[in-house]
């Protein structure tokens, strides 16, 4: 860095006391500062001017004032970053050390006045996924596709964490869901008190497939219907109840299946791919439900019942089998025919019956029609399904039991909806509610007692689950509450309500008691729980989504595919801070490390020697290695890439706003941007400088292209690459200057740069815990704090102390 | 009496009504409008620009690359440039599309930004049973539910699922589970009342910050409200018989055009006057239309002037460009009381990004199709200085068309005229 206008911190401590006292203060300004600001910074950031989107000819010295307030906390870390003024003159550096210390002290007071009357963290929504496992915890509902939960309309949110109370909205597609949701939910808990009684359900082949052309579907002489199963393909060939029958209520059922294997030794099984006449064959019986989609192919409320042996004599088999409410069987061959509604059958229609081309049976029956006409091998014929049930081995089930304290009362009166629902509410809402606060939704239940009690019960639990109580976060104003606190820390460490431990501690004052909320946190952070945040919070914070959004080429990067390294860049990063957490490393290791967490794909992917082994493990690096830290890991080099072509200007942006927390504003609106051009025409370096002649680019390209300069060295999967490839095999050149004059001439030089400057680093890793860890976006109030947590970090650098400290601090103790 | 055509005209909105024998009466007679209805069609990664618009201005221009598929239909379409909405922010300013407004500025207009099919949808209201309809082709990433808009900021859930939405809109339910149905939505109505009820009550002790998100909270309970009775009033009367889709194909070849067949279902259903399809930002390899296809179509737009990529990026806009003729040709086929559904249907396809490459959101690609309406012409709406045209003024023109009575809408200065 340039050391000519950093401000060292000694000097501004001995400063603080030169600063002229309160009263003089406006007059200081109009002496002393704003003759600063005229002959330093008025010239690109005034009327005429504004770089940045920046203008201080008009800021006010009140910073009170949260425009001005903003700007000047924007002025500061410029002046401390050495970034600004960019050209002479140069104030002196006393000089720039007295309006450093001015603009500090008025910051620190005014964040004095400010915090005291902060809102905090606005009113927070319950993330999609905090919602699912808050309502699964809270029935102990088990099913790890929360198909309760499906369908709710995913949390929109463009930049930053998902779960940023301003961001989280609500709105009626939601709030309808939701209704559904606690419908569905309550279908399943509030049972009649007596035990269903078992019917028969006989299920003909029209019942099964409606009469369509696949499975094949026919009728014999006397008029039976029956079903060929002859495909392998999911989609295709499935046996699925069309009508007639679905579970009315979670139990068990007995599914019996009329089947038999015919055509078992048709010499056609060495045409096709079909299974040997000696094997097994396999009939797959599943579950599924209309609701989450078709049922004729996959959906995501499958799940496996039975995988049946069928013979070659018509038999019932018989399935005992879990079915949810609305749920029904669905059969497939699973070895079946492979391809038996393509190619393959075509070849046998021109072979043997003359068919001259696919155009002719395809175009004139349509697809499905043509295995029917022209196969002739083996198959498994069903003739019908019968299902008996509902049984139970309990009444009722353990879910209710444990909802209504092992039994529902005889009859559900006015009393007992009082007591029940203050005390759902409580443990629905996280926190004791009172009776008066329900009094609203105890009169509705009241209401509907005459129409059935059972249905006033649940007509007023409903209503609790649609309540802001359940919806939103519980946090009181000011320093949180022992139930604001378990809260945060359960929803930030687990994702999920606080448990019933957890709510044991708050109702006993323990996590507004330092002590034990000191081990409470230590013991929270060490389980294995929050392995799981760790990987939600690099996802975002290191916008692993783009991966998605921009996969890597399968052509370009057929090796990556196939050396299986694909599947694993991002658990590499998952694994490598996980790490950090569980042995405590320095945090630093984010930005240089001389050992990278890897398996064995990823070591060959980087051509890593002497990894042994299983898994994910640490490997030291040689000497003077390229890769190290964060940014030489396959998941940001890709995140950071468009799938197939690099650009260093999204990976200086990228560098700026995820590891130095010094994003640069948006481009100006009236610039067009530049349209890439890969043919090679011109070099990378030669557009950028073009870039950076045009005036209005320069400013902010002049910072962020050399960020992302030497990091041309690695390709859109994180392979190093000394030139472009293709024909022309341009050669990659990442040597580059940075905007304060410091020269990179490769990727090892620049993670020294990085490094050099880790306090920055610190501070932007704090600031992203703190948001994610808040659900707000950290602001000039909060920077006292973090300020303080980021020097803390140049001593004792652990992650785990890190995350430890940020839960004893204040900004995420209070609201 | 005056007749419609001559109300707008003496109104001072002009807009070409079309000619319809409807509108023909003698003055006295009653007359009955036909049933007016608008599809959108959001192309979010754009029309390749140097292959979509063509070279030549007025009616005698010649199709351009993008829209050959379209030929047989050259008279029953406008093509524009130089319409936009002058927001910037590449993917970030596609979802203003119909808006014309970004989602940031959305506070400064006084309906926020409302798209202009939901706009529509509300001047329907009940009188359908879905107030509109929202497609998306499937595999949309990430956050892609960009097209409609609420007045409220809001995004429209685009749906992908067909089957889902066939049902929704064609499986009658048998009488056991709609009068369940109906019991559940009043159910709801009394709890959302109680919720609503007990939340002001809290409401009232909040500071300012809070007091913001609240109202969020209540107004989209009053919104499902309302919901609830329009669904209420559907809910008991028999669903149109149309014939099943099947089972849902995969091959986008055969996929695809199902979208645009149930929007034509459900129009001619009269189960909603307000369509939109969202052709997403998705990364899929469309393998399926050639083997010369091999990179995602996000990547293709982004086609940085390689002849391959943009061979591939020419073949994906054509299918899709002949899918968009084939719903014309539909609509047109298709009998609507005096005349044929194309001639009572707007159809607008167009994109929020002008060129997806450079992520441009200048001069948006515009198609205005049907509406009885005289097209087949290339209209040009720069001015001789070059400078772009709203294209809320389009959209106000839609409006106008559908029977919206607005001075303005999004960012418009005037109606254009169609």
């Amino acid at each position: 860095m340039n050391q000519r206008k950093s401000v060292s911190l000694l000097n501004l401590l001995a400063l603080l006391f030169l600063v002229p006292a309160v009263q003089a203060e406006d007059k200081y300004f109009e002496t002393t500062v704003k003759p600063f600001l005229d002959e330093y910074c008025i010239r690109c950031h005034g009327e005429k001017k504004q770089k940045g989107d920046r203008r201080y000819d008009m800021i006010s010295s009140d910073f009170s004032d949260r425009e001005s307030a903003f700007l000047w906390q924007d002025m500061l870390d410029q002046l401390h970053l050495g970034e600004m003024p960019p050209k002479k003159p140069f104030p002196t550096s006393e000089k720039q050390e007295e309006i450093v210390a001015w603009i500090t002290t008025k910051m620190d007071k005014i964040r004095e006045e400010k915090l005291a009357s902060k809102t905090g963290t606005v009113m927070r929504r319950l993330s999609h996924k905090e919602f699912s496992n808050t309502l699964y915890d809270l029935f102990e509902f088990n099913d790890p596709n929360f198909l309760m939960a499906y369908g709710l309309p995913e949390d929109s949110i463009e930049h930053g964490f998902n779960n940023n109370a301003k961001e989280l909205k609500t709105t009626s597609f939601l709030y309808e869901k939701y209704l559904k949701v606690a419908d569905k939910v309550l279908d399943n808990v509030v049972l009649p008190r007596k035990v269903p009684k078992p019917r028969k359900w006989t299920l003909t082949p029209e019942n099964l497939w409606g009469g369509r052309d696949v499975p094949v579907y026919h009728k014999d002489k006397e008029g039976k219907s029956y079903a060929d199963l002859i495909g392998s393909m999911k989609m295709a060939s499935r046996c699925w109840v069309e009508k007639g029958f679905e579970a009315p209520i979670e139990g068990t059922y007995k599914i019996r299946i009329k089947a038999q294997v015919l055509n078992r030794n048709h010499p056609d099984w060495k045409l096709h791919t079909t299974p040997n006449p000696k094997d097994d064959f396999k009939l797959g019986v599943y579950a599924t439900s209309k609701e989450y989609g078709q049922i004729s192919a996959d959906n995501i409320s499958d799940y496996h019942l039975k995988t049946l042996v069928i013979g070659d004599d018509k038999m019932d088999y018989e399935v005992e089998a879990h079915l949810k409410k609305g749920f029904a069987p669905y059969m497939i061959w699973l070895n079946g025919v492979k391809g038996a509604y393509s190619g393959k059958i075509t070849e046998i229609a021109k072979k043997r019956f003359g068919v001259k081309g696919r155009n002719e049976v395809y175009l004139k029956h349509g697809r499905w029609k043509v295995t029917d006409m022209y196969y002739r091998g083996s198959r498994i014929r069903v003739y019908g399904m019968e299902i008996e049930g509902p049984f139970f081995k309990e009444w009722p089930p353990k879910i209710t039991k444990k909802a209504f304290d092992g039994k529902l009362p005889e009859k559900v009166d006015a009393k007992y909806l009082e007591s029940h629902l203050v005390k759902f509410a409580s443990k629905a809402w996280r926190r004791p509610v009172q009776k008066q606060e329900i009094s609203k939704i105890i009169e509705l239940a009241k209401a509907n007692l005459k129409a059935g009690d059972l249905n006033a019960l649940k007509i007023g639990m409903k209503a609790i689950l649609v309540s802001p109580g359940f919806l939103y976060h519980y946090q009181n104003d000011g320093m949180l509450n022992d139930y604001g606190l378990a809260s945060r820390l359960s929803y930030f460490l687990w994702g999920t309500a606080p448990s019933e431990d957890l709510m044991k501690m708050a109702v006993n004052g323990k996590l507004t008691d330092e002590k034990s909320y000191d081990q409470l946190i230590k013991t929270m952070v060490d389980s294995p729980k929050t392995n799981k945040m760790l990987k939600d919070f690099a996802f975002q914070w290191l916008n692993f989504g783009k991966i998605l959004v921009m996969q890597p080429d399968k052509n370009k990067f057929k090796s990556f595919y196939k050396s299986g390294a694909s599947k694993y860049i991002t658990e590499e990063t998952n694994q490598f801070l996980i790490d950090l957490l569980r042995n405590n490393k320095s945090i630093y290791n984010c930005v240089d490390s001389d050992y990278v967490m890897v398996n064995s794909a990823m070591a060959k992917h980087y051509g890593l020697k002497g990894f042994k082994g299983k898994g994910f493990k640490a490997l030291k690096l040689p000497p003077n290695s390229i890769r190290g830290g964060l940014i030489t890991q396959a998941s940001v080099l890709a995140a950071t890439s468009n799938g197939v072509d690099t650009s260093p200007v999204t990976r200086g942006i990228w560098v700026m706003e995820n590891l130095l927390g010094t994003p640069p504003p948006a481009p100006p609106a009236d610039v067009e941007p530049l349209e890439p051009d890969i043919r090679g025409a011109t070099t990378l370096v030669e557009q950028l400088k073009k870039h950076r002649e045009m005036e209005s680019c320069s400013s902010c390209h002049k910072k962020i292209d050399p960020l992302g300069m030497p990091l041309e060295n690695f390709d859109a999967v994180g392979k190093f690459r000394t030139d472009y490839g293709g024909k022309k095999k341009l050669v990659v050149e990442a040597a580059t200057v940075t905007s304060n004059g410091t020269k990179i001439e490769n990727i090892i030089q620049y993670k020294k740069f990085l490094m050099e400057n880790k306090p920055l680093f610190a501070k932007c890793l704090t600031e992203k815990l703190l948001s994610y860890a808040t659900g707000r976006d950290m602001t000039y109030l909060e920077r006292g704090e973090i300020d303080k947590i980021a020097k803390g970090l140049e001593t004792k650098q652990g992650f785990r102390d890190l995350l430890i400290t940020i839960l004893k601090s204040n900004t995420f103790k209070s609201r | 009496m005056m007749n419609r055509r001559n109300f707008l005209k003496a109104s001072g909105i002009s807009i070409a009504l079309p000619f319809m024998p409807s509108l023909a009466h003698a003055a006295g007679q009653k007359t009955t409008d036909a049933k007016r209805r608008m599809v959108c069609v959001h192309q979010c990664l754009g029309w390749e620009p140097r292959a979509f618009f063509p070279k030549e201005v007025g009616k005698d221009y010649k199709l351009s690359k993008t829209l050959l598929p379209l030929a047989e239909n050259k008279d029953k379409f406008t093509v524009y440039s130089g319409l936009e909405h002058g927001v910037t922010g590449g993917h970030y300013a596609e979802h203003a599309f119909l808006t014309g407004v970004h989602i940031e500025d959305a506070k400064k207009y006084k309906e926020g930004n409302i798209s202009v099919d939901m706009k529509a949808a509300e001047h329907v209201g009940f009188n359908t049973r879905f107030s509109s309809l929202h497609l998306a082709l499937p595999g949309g990433v990430g956050r892609y539910d960009r097209t409609s808009w609420t007045r409220a900021g809001v995004s429209v859930p685009m749906q992908e699922k067909l089957d889902l939405v066939f049902s929704q809109l064609f499986t009658e339910e048998t009488l056991t589970a709609r009068k369940r149905a109906k019991k559940i939505l009043e159910e709801n109505s009394s709890v959302i009342d109680t919720v609503l009820g007990q939340s002001k009550d809290l409401s009232r002790k909040m500071n300012k910050d809070d007091k913001v998100k609240m109202s969020e909270f209540l107004s989209s309970l009053r919104e499902t409200e309302k919901k609830i009775q329009a669904q209420n009033k559907w809910v008991m009367s028999a669903k149109p018989k149309v014939k099943g889709i099947g089972t849902v194909p995969s091959n986008i070849k055969e996929l695809f055009p199902l979208y645009y067949d149930i929007i034509a279902l459900a129009l001619q259903t009269d189960s909603t006057r307000v369509a939109s399809l969202q052709l997403p930002v998705t990364n899929n390899v469309y393998s399926d239309l050639g083997d010369d296809i091999t990179e995602g179509c996000h990547l293709l737009s982004h086609h940085g002037h390689s002849k391959s990529r943009l061979a591939q990026l020419a073949k994906i806009e054509a299918y899709h460009m002949t899918l968009f003729n084939n719903f014309l040709n539909k609509l047109k086929n298709i009998k609507d009381g005096e005349s044929n559904l194309l001639d009572n249907t707007i159809v607008l396809n167009g994109a929020g990004m002008g060129n997806g490459s450079a992520h441009s959101n200048r001069n948006l690609p515009v198609i205005l199709a049907g509406g009885g309406l005289e097209h087949g012409e290339h209209k040009n709406m720069y001015d001789k200085d070059k400078i772009a045209t709203p294209l809320c003024n389009l959209y106000l023109s839609m409006l106008h068309w559908f029977g919206v009575k607005a001075d303005s809408f999004g960012t418009s200065r005037k109606a254009l005229e169609v």
